[in-house]
């Protein structure tokens, strides 16, 4: 009897994923598949509109990492309007720097102390009644309101630097509108009477400690949970240098061989290219020098700290030499090292923001330049989930004809699929029933690559996660369901 | 058809937080944000502006714990699908819950409530303002029955509003 087992997060209008996995008549699973449906349209909306607005408009997309979306679509007009992005102004430079890092800061801090460390703290079989925010409140309330406090930074970070707190304008095609203040500096560089970017900086150690901890006492499940080979592929400055906000593209091999290295992102598309499968909107992306069946790869905080040769601040600096040396001076193809390369680039954002602010730069010089309008521009930055591409197509009349979007969740499709199927074979091979284990241990696969699957409306009454179990038949004969708590009167 | 917010109970004094979320780029899913632009362009009293505190975002999230801590109400204004079509909002006290949802960064309304309580110990008295959606596209405007509801929901809490300027006048 042929079985298939539906895992199905029914989120938002869109952006929902479903998960399912089919048995073979002995119980063994044959094949896991991994759906989800992304920016339907995204595009469309914006051909039409003039280039200037892109940088805005794109921000609509996804409520996660609005920013992320702002500097990208920033730098492909760049070099629409003549200036690539490594000629814009020191001031621009920095200023979108500082913006980015207080980005990646503060979704960083989200993700490990609300998301994955009640996985880590309480296992992953454990209760989801238990594992849950509250357990992690009850295990470590300081360490709670730190991050609560560090994200309230990054945001502010966001908020002075482009403008507003949403839909922010502080980026431009060629360069930026606005200095940060002096003011709004200081008040940033001094913090308030309860934390200042010291503080800020050392609470982003605390947390690389606290992981490391975490990684001696539980070593095997870290190294081993949802772990396999792959590529990876990110953004290094020319030197080798970790660099989040701009650089080439440089991809590596599961032993870290190089497989591209220098590469103009102008140029992404003759690496990389894009397959379509027909049971999910969204595709898989591969480099195309290995073809799909080997050239897909992973990208994100593992990526990054597998293909960078070093890390500009020193305190980041020292957490990856030691990170390096405990995968003996190579790179790792630990999945769940991931949370231990993001608690490092938090580091890193950290006292990065701390730098950034004490340049003069920042508060003076000139804002835009301007060039000879080029037609066409790529803009590539490293998001909190990996790379990000966009890429435009601007008519003599200054309108978009065409935009493409490659975002870090499609890069990690292939990833996520084989971590949901190491799971899948671990715990469903041989078993004729779904235990809720199954559920947690996905997710906990899944969270790893923090996917970004809330990119789209999210109107009250809608977020359940169901699981359902179907027959050869495609008959219903088991079904779980975690409701999310809406906190609406029952 | 008018809808009074009855169920809000309010003290002379008592600081008041009215935090819209959504996308305005997915049409009617902006509502609960094209009601706090509204209000800012409505709301004149310095009496007000000294209790009253207009937020919004796309969605919530931890540091909104934070941000409520500091309210005696809050008023959430969210789009919604599922409510009652005849009436062009509805509203309902919200309760606090630790439950995470699933692998997303954006909190629900009772994680939110849950972590205020659970970090600084306060429980503003917490209200969801529903205003039912009906388009959801990649669009900046509002279907036509939205705008309505938008319009009606505005009126409403208007009024709440100047009943709170005027107990707070003397």
């Amino acid at each position: 009897m042929k079985r298939k087992i539906t895992i199905e997060p029914v989120t938002r209008v869109e952006g929902h994923g479903k998960i399912t996995i089919k048995l073979d008549e002995n119980d063994q699973v044959t094949q896991t598949r991994l759906h989800i449906v992304e920016f339907r349209g995204f595009e469309r909306f914006v051909q039409g509109r003039t280039y200037w607005e892109a940088p805005v408009l794109v921000q609509r997309l996804c409520g996660i990492c609005p920013v992320s979306h702002h500097l990208a679509a920033s730098k492909a007009m760049d070099h629409v309007v003549g200036v690539p992005s490594r000629n814009v102004t020191a001031t621009a430079d920095k200023t979108r720097r500082l913006m980015h890092y207080g980005q990646i800061l503060q979704s960083h801090v989200v993700h490990f102390f609300y998301l994955a460390c009640p996985d880590l703290l309480f296992g992953v079989e454990s209760d989801p009644l238990t594992r849950n925010i509250s357990g992690v409140i009850q295990a470590f309330p300081e360490l709670a309101k730190k991050a609560v406090l560090m994200r309230k930074f990054g945001q502010e970070v966001i908020r002075l630097t482009a403008g507003k707190k949403i839909h922010g304008t502080g980026s431009v095609p060629g360069g930026i509108n606005k200095h940060l203040t002096k003011l709004e500096g200081d008040s940033l560089l001094k913090g308030t009477p309860d934390f200042d970017i010291d503080v800020i900086v050392g609470w982003a150690q605390e947390g690389v400690s606290l992981f490391k901890d975490y990684h001696r006492k539980n070593a095997k499940f870290i190294d081993e949970f949802a772990a396999f080979p792959s590529n990876y592929m990110s953004l290094v400055r020319e030197d080798g240098a970790m660099d989040l906000y701009h650089g080439v593209l440089r991809a590596v091999d599961h032993d870290g061989k190089k497989i591209f290295d220098q590469v103009d992102y102008q140029e992404y598309a003759e690496h990389i290219a894009e397959e379509i499968e027909n049971w999910t909107y969204m595709k898989f992306p591969y480099f195309k020098a290995l073809g799909r069946e080997k050239g897909w790869y992973r990208v994100g905080p593992l990526a990054r700290l597998n293909t960078c040769d070093f890390i500009t601040t020193p305190l980041a600096q020292k957490e990856f030499e030691e990170y390096r040396a405990y995968s003996h001076g190579k790179i790792t193809n630990s999945t769940m090292h991931t949370h231990w390369a993001r608690l490092i680039e938090a580091l890193h954002a950290a006292e990065t923001i701390r730098d950034l602010l004490k340049e003069p730069d920042l508060y003076e010089g000139e804002l835009v330049k301007k060039g000879k309008h080029t037609g066409s521009g790529v803009g590539v930055i490293e998001a909190p989930r990996g790379t990000l591409f966009h890429q435009y197509e601007v008519n003599e009349n200054d309108i978009i004809t065409k935009c493409t979007l490659l975002v870090s969740t499609t890069s990690n499709n292939e990833g996520m699929n084989r971590s949901v199927g190491w799971v899948a074979d671990k715990l469903i091979s041989g078993k004729r029933e779904i235990p809720e284990g199954v559920l947690n241990q996905v997710e906990v696969a899944l969270r790893a690559y923090d996917p970004c699957l809330s990119c789209a409306t999210h109107a009250v009454g809608q977020m359940p996660l169901e699981v359902t179990l179907f027959d050869h038949q495609n008959l219903l004969i088991d079904r779980a369901v975690k409701n999310a708590d809406l906190g609406l009167p029952l | 058809m008018r809808k009074r917010l009855a169920p809000i109970e309010y003290k002379s004094g008592e600081k008041v937080l009215i935090y819209g979320i959504g996308n305005v780029g997915r049409q009617d899913d902006g509502l609960g944000i094209r009601l706090v632009e509204k209000l800012e362009e409505k709301i004149e009293s310095s009496i007000l502006e000294s209790l009253l505190c207009l937020e919004y975002n796309y969605q919530l999230s931890i540091e909104d714990a934070l941000l409520i801590s500091e309210f005696d109400v809050v008023l959430f204004v969210d789009a919604a699908r599922e409510v009652n079509p005849c009436a062009p909002f509805s509203l309902r006290p919200l309760r606090a819950s630790g439950e995470l949802a699933f692998t997303t960064h954006a909190m629900s309304f009772s994680s939110v409530l849950s972590l205020c309580e659970e970090l600084y110990a306060r429980k503003p008295r917490t209200f969801l303002i529903a205003i039912p959606g009906y388009e959801w596209e990649i669009a900046e405007n509002l279907s036509h029955g939205a705008g309505k509801n938008l319009d009606s929901t505005l009126e409403s809490l208007s009024e709440v509003l100047a009943e709170v300027e005027c107990m707070n006048s003397h």
